[in-house]
């Protein structure tokens, strides 16, 4: 397990910045992870001269973690209620059919 | 301490020996049903029938009701309806019909969760059975244009086209009833307080919606996953056709217009209740209309000297698919018009519509004094022929003209030519616009309503039944000859030919004429249906290994067979020499049935030399490219797949019990982890010290 108080200021800002960097593809759970790990380093600790860059990482990650939890939401809800309506479409969509039932 | 070790041991090893028990408890908690009849879902374009139960099954408390004094009682007795969160009622089949099913759903809406009909014994069945509808066939007008819609079936209550969201059982066999009724009486005395019976039905169907979402599901396969799932299969079976081997119209002979004459029947009937390895139902329609069918085409192979001498062909042709929407007689006529019939040889000239000069059908015949001549258009018809066909049979009687037509697959023959092109002749027992089948489409039309005792028919056993078709098909042979021909002679069949055809279809399907003309290998693949009648029932694509079509096809083409061939002493080899010169005709060497061969020596085998063609009898519907399964063009069912079906029998405690089950589960779950607890305590403390030995 990595432990950040083990490691020097500058590494915890690249780990930290490599996370958010990585989460722009499409990996929301990095952003997520990057938000609660860092949460502590960038408000909760001493001031360190990288804990600002960390604390404005901290809060794009957070923000991207909740945009990306409203598209997924909303897509589930879209799926599951409009599913049958769409015809085809819901179909070609659906990945396993429900046996036995619309 | 070794000999107290091996004393334990050795204890152990005899109670395990005489206190297990080979039955798992599963087993001891529920009987089961294993012969009971299920109703299973089938769609269409657009809708879906029948019923479906839930994955692991619907279960419920089970409550008998045998008439219609007990069924109104039940439904006032709010009390016991509210005992319980759902029900399985089990109906005496007598009372199956629209008005009890509807007043069921309707007082107990979702605490009805399936329903289990039961026949009390074999003679008590009721007198009107059918769950076709009143006018059968009607859908989407494929009835032809008329006026007046009759209800020939007007017992039918229509209830296999309904669509239940609870699993419908039937149990017909009188051991399961009176289980059943064993176990009712035992333990369903009062009314909440004591154990009860419950039921659990077990009928999962995989498809849902209608034919065209579940076909799409078919096609649609991920590729990431490997297995397809087939949700449904495709109605439809083989559609057959022979005739005599005479002359062929080779390419480019033309064929003359009006030339060919059809000779049509079905092969197919379906019922609500199937039973794996159980009569299907059928003897009045199809198996009476198949057995005249094969009959005249013994009769007309028979003659086939007479009928070489005039320039119409007769082709007779079975289809399969008819019961649902008439699928097999649109692919026939599909086929007819895009050029297709007949199917093998591109050589042979393409039968047209305008080649075709008649067609005759028979159709829901049953053991009646007299039967009905249908026609139709009269501007077609020829009057000389029905004239000629009721004299030589007194029993038939032919209808007025331009009437209604019965439910027949002629109606779409004459449908799709718009009734322009050749005349229809349909041979049917109806009485006053009423199909004389009271069992019309149900497990229930056996051989018994055509006065046959089933369990004492002998191969060549002569019965009324046997009598009577051998006098229809004289008459129609004659008929025939006399028309076309143009002489008058009496031909006659032998008796033991419809008695060993008789036997066959409705008794026993590996008999002494299937194995005597099919050769070794084929005869061999009727081993596995010993004592199985005919079955008649919904075949899907891909065809299932029915024993029907290889049946109907190797006896028709042996009855119409080159009789010449009857008196050629062949080997095999020489057989197969011959197969390999002629592309139009198919050779088989077989053991010969006795009874059709007319020439006085008899050989160890002889070669066949028949024409037979299968073609498959799906409706168009699935073979245009393109096509919307929800247009109505042609008819487009499906049938669904199922795995299991199971019918189960336990006893639902009461209240106390269930609640003192679970105080004791709770107590011993308590008491184990106090003793792990106490014993992990003190061995804690013995571990830790070093052993002393």
């Amino acid at each position: 397990m990595v432990s950040l108080s083990k490691k020097s200021p500058e590494e915890r800002l690249n780990i930290c910045r490599k996370y958010y960097r990585a989460g722009f593809a499409f990996l929301p759970l990095l952003w997520l992870i990057n938000a609660i790990w860092f949460y502590k380093q960038a408000f909760k600790v001493e001031p360190y001269p990288q804990q600002a860059q960390i604390r404005t990482y901290v809060i794009r990650s957070a923000i991207g973690t909740l945009i990306w939890i409203i598209i997924i939401v909303a897509w589930n809800i879209t799926f599951q209620l409009l599913r049958t309506k769409m015809g085809p479409l819901g179909d070609f969509l659906t990945f396993v059919y429900p046996r036995g039932y619309y | 301490m070794r000999s107290s070790v091996i004393f334990v041991y050795l204890l152990l090893s005899i109670l395990c020996v005489y206190c297990s028990q080979p039955k798992r408890i599963v087993d001891q908690m529920y009987i089961s049903f294993d012969h009971a009849r299920y109703c299973v879902r089938r769609l269409n374009g657009t809708h879906e029938i029948g019923c479906q139960s839930s994955a692991s099954g619907n279960s419920g408390r089970m409550y008998m009701i045998d008439n219609d004094e007990e069924f109104n009682s039940y439904l006032m007795n709010t009390k016991l309806i509210d005992s319980s969160g759902s029900f399985i009622i089990v109906l005496n089949v007598n009372l199956f019909n629209t008005y009890y099913v509807d007043k069921l759903i309707t007082s107990l809406s979702s605490k009805l969760n399936g329903l289990l009909l039961y026949l009390k014994s074999t003679p008590s069945r009721p007198e009107y059975f059918s769950h076709d509808d009143q006018c059968p066939n009607h859908r989407y007008s494929y009835y032809l244009n008329q006026t007046e819609i009759i209800n020939w079936n007007s017992k039918g209550t229509g209830l296999f086209f309904r669509s239940f969201p609870f699993p419908i059982m039937l149990i017909d066999e009188e051991d399961d009833y009176k289980q059943l009724i064993k176990f009712y009486r035992q333990f369903n005395y009062s009314q909440s307080s004591s154990p009860t019976c419950g039921l659990e039905l077990k009928s999962f169907q995989n498809a849902a919606h209608s034919s065209k979402t579940c076909i799409r599901r078919n096609d649609i396969s991920h590729s990431l996953i490997d297995l397809e799932e087939t949700f449904c299969d495709p109605v439809g079976g083989l559609n057959i056709y022979s005739k005599l081997p005479q002359s062929f119209i080779i390419i480019p002979k033309k064929r003359q217009p009006k030339s060919v004459i059809l000779i049509l029947t079905t092969t197919d009937s379906f019922q609500m209740f199937l039973k794996i390895k159980g009569t299907t139902g059928g003897a009045q329609q199809p198996a009476t209309s198949l057995i005249t069918f094969l009959a005249l085409a013994h009769l007309i192979g028979q003659e086939q000297n007479e009928f070489k001498q005039q320039d119409k062909e007769i082709i007779f042709v079975t289809l399969d698919g008819d019961a649902l929407d008439y699928s097999a007689s649109f692919k026939f006529m599909f086929d007819m018009i895009n050029g297709s019939f007949p199917i093998g040889n591109q050589n042979e000239e393409p039968i047209k519509v305008e080649h075709i000069h008649s067609i005759i059908e028979f159709q829901s015949l049953s053991l009646t004094d007299k039967l009905s001549l249908y026609t139709y258009p009269s501007s077609l018809i020829n009057q000389t022929f029905i004239d000629t066909l009721v004299h030589n049979n007194p029993m038939i009687i032919p209808m007025a003209v331009d009437s209604s037509l019965p439910p027949a697959s002629s109606q779409i023959f004459l449908r799709q030519t718009s009734s322009l092109s050749f005349p229809a002749y349909i041979l049917t027992s109806t009485n006053q616009n009423q199909l004389s089948n009271h069992y019309y489409h149900s497990f229930f039309d056996d051989p018994s309503t055509l006065s046959i005792n089933i369990s004492s028919l002998e191969y060549n056993s002569t019965t009324e039944f046997s009598q009577w078709i051998k006098n229809i098909v004289e008459s129609f042979g004659q008929t025939l000859i006399e028309s076309f021909v143009g002489i008058k002679k009496n031909v006659t069949i032998k008796q033991e030919i419809i008695n060993n055809l008789v036997y066959c279809i409705l008794k026993n399907i590996n008999c002494p004429l299937i194995h005597n003309v099919t050769n070794q290998s084929t005869g061999n693949s009727f081993d596995s249906s010993n004592e199985t009648s005919l079955p008649f029932s919904i075949n899907t694509y891909p065809v299932a290994a029915t024993p029907t079509f290889p049946f109907v096809q190797n006896i028709l083409s042996y009855f119409l067979r080159d009789r010449i061939y009857d008196t050629y002493n062949l080997n095999e080899t020489t057989c197969k020499q011959y197969s390999n010169n002629d592309s139009f005709c198919s050779y088989t060497y077989v053991g010969g049935y006795a009874p059709s061969i007319m020439s006085e020596q008899s050989f160890d085998g002889y070669c066949v030399r028949s024409y037979i063609r299968s073609v498959s009898s799906m409706s168009p519907a699935f073979t245009i490219d393109n096509y919307d399964l929800s247009q109505t063009t042609y008819p487009a069912w499906t049938e669904s797949r199922w795995t299991t079906i199971s019918l189960r029998l336990f006893v639902i405690p009461t209240r106390k019990h269930e609640i003192i089950t679970l105080v004791i589960g709770i107590l011993l779950l308590s008491v184990s982890f106090i003793v792990c607890f106490i014993l992990r305590y003190y061995t804690n403390i013995s571990l830790l010290q070093p052993s002393s030995s």
